[in-house]
């Protein structure tokens, strides 16, 4: 035990908000309200399904962990830079209290990651077309090589984390993406410093993301990448989540992964002209996992578009199962037959940019 | 083996406790996560630089050439357990694990590099 204090501590803080008691009245241990079904939490939004069991301070705890150092023990020079504000300041580490509320916080969303539940994975606009099409090319110019395009991959999360939100709050709920550049796919530069804004390109065409329903292994494979600190006292105190969680700690120190467990603030200006010139959209508490193996896409995923000003989604295509003429059967995206001719415009051009460049790469 | 911070009058140090093997031995679900992604749509290398990928903490460390074969040496950056990785065009080849007294001697290469001085085994 590497510190059984902060384990008996860890203990003591479940047993009282789990208890026995909360099952049998079905009522929640922090605020009293029933108790949600499994299948209402997968469409609760993390700070209402929170409240059900973390008391208002814990949730404040939570989220002034915001901007913290959980990688204080990470003695290895590569990292060193991750333990700075994009500014250069130090940040300061995390105390007990936020560990153990992020612990916490942890636990309760990590039980509906799950065999069935709903992630969403953004995806760049700039990558829509190789998904419809399969196949894409990925390496450099001089050496591409031709790749399917069909796993999960890389940070998701579940449905919830950004349910309701429009493109420009979803973005700033995740913290789409580490683009220090002038433009991005997610977000672009903006005249103040340590801000971004909406990328023009999600205001022109919008933000998608794949709805997938996840296997028993791929939710297994989900896990919540913490910065060491923090692994280090979770895989110490908290059972539940053996092998929910693996050491990731952050890298630079303008990269806006927070090494939490959940999404950074990344300063996301607003659109909105009513608001103060600096006025950013506000953080959304939630859990982001990693798939540390990919998953394959699975008959019935669907590909969204977000726009502005609303959380309405379109669906552009779903992922179906074809039995070829010489009966070879496989899966791939076919367009919603909903689409309006613009967009079916739209994405049949991505579709055949997509196979040029597979076809000019020799795929 | 995770070095210790400890502060002294003179500013914190990394402590770097004796050498066990057990310290620097590879976990065989490091290996087996290795092996899972073989055959990806990723080269080696590309998996590798991943910023999403569940290998961020694998520090590169050496890299060669044998028998025709690109190996790439990776230390485990907190643990410090080496494994060496053969490189290829999708996901992972050949997966080694390397002898802990190697680990040990690849992380104790880092050391001067390190934010604050490393003392052994705990003395001053």
């Amino acid at each position: 035990m590497k510190n059984p204090q902060r384990f008996a501590l860890a203990l003591l803080l479940l047993l009282s908000t789990f208890p026995a008691w909360a099952q049998d009245t079905g009522r929640c241990p922090a605020n009293g309200r029933p108790l949600p079904t499994a299948e209402e939490r997968q469409f609760l939004a993390p700070s209402k399904l929170l409240r059900c069991f973390l008391t208002v301070a814990e949730i404040s705890l939570v989220r002034s962990s915001i901007d913290h150092d959980a990688q204080t023990t990470v003695s290895d020079p590569a990292f060193e830079s991750g333990k700075l504000n994009p500014d250069g300041s130090p940040r300061p580490p995390l105390t007990d209290e936020q560990i153990d509320s992020l612990t916490k916080m942890h636990s309760i969303l990590d039980e509906d990651m799950r065999a069935g539940a709903i992630i969403r994975k953004f995806i760049p606009n700039s990558d829509v077309g190789g998904f419809l099409y399969g196949r894409t090319v990925i390496g450099s110019p001089d050496s591409p090589i031709v790749v399917s395009t069909n796993t999960v991959r890389g940070f998701v999360g579940l449905e919830r984390n950004t349910q309701g939100l429009d493109a420009a709050e979803t973005v700033g709920a995740l913290g789409l993406d580490f683009e220090p550049g002038a433009t991005g796919q997610f977000t672009d530069d903006s005249p103040i410093p340590f801000r971004r804004q909406v990328s023009r390109e999600v205001q022109k065409n919008g933000l998608h993301s794949i709805r997938h329903r996840m296997s028993a292994q791929g939710a297994i494979d989900a896990q919540i990448p913490l910065a060491k600190d923090l692994n280090d006292s979770v895989e110490s105190s908290t059972p539940s989540l053996e092998d929910r969680s693996f050491e990731m700690n952050r890298q630079g120190q303008d990269n806006p992964y927070t090494g939490l467990g959940m999404s950074d603030n990344i300063g996301l200006l607003t659109l909105t002209t009513r608001d103060a010139a600096d006025a950013t959209y506000p953080l959304h508490l939630n859990q982001e996992n990693v798939m540390t193996v990919p998953t394959p896409l699975a008959p019935g995923d669907q590909l969204w578009r977000r726009g502005l000003g609303s959380g309405k989604e379109t669906l552009i295509a779903k992922y179906v199962r074809v039995t070829l003429p010489d009966g070879t059967v496989l899966s791939r995206w076919r367009l919603s037959r909903d689409l309006s001719l613009e967009d079916e415009d739209y994405y049949k051009r991505l579709i055949r940019l997509a196979a040029e460049r597979v076809a000019a790469a020799g795929g | 083996m995770p070095l210790t911070r400890r502060d002294t009058p003179n500013g914190p140090v990394w402590v770097r406790p004796p050498f066990r093997p057990e310290d620097y031995s590879a976990p065989a679900t490091a290996l087996r996560l290795f092996e899972r992604w073989r055959g990806d749509i990723e080269s080696s290398e590309g998996i590798l630089a991943m910023r999403d990928g569940p290998f961020g903490n694998y520090v590169e460390v050496g890299r060669e050439i044998r028998d025709g074969k690109t190996w790439i040496v990776l230390l485990e950056a907190s643990r410090e357990f080496a494994v060496e990785v053969e490189a290829v065009s999708m996901g992972f080849g050949e997966v080694l694990t390397l002898p802990p007294h190697q680990a040990y001697e690849l992380a104790r290469a880092r050391d001067p590099f390190r934010s604050h001085p490393v003392i052994l085994g705990g003395s001053e």
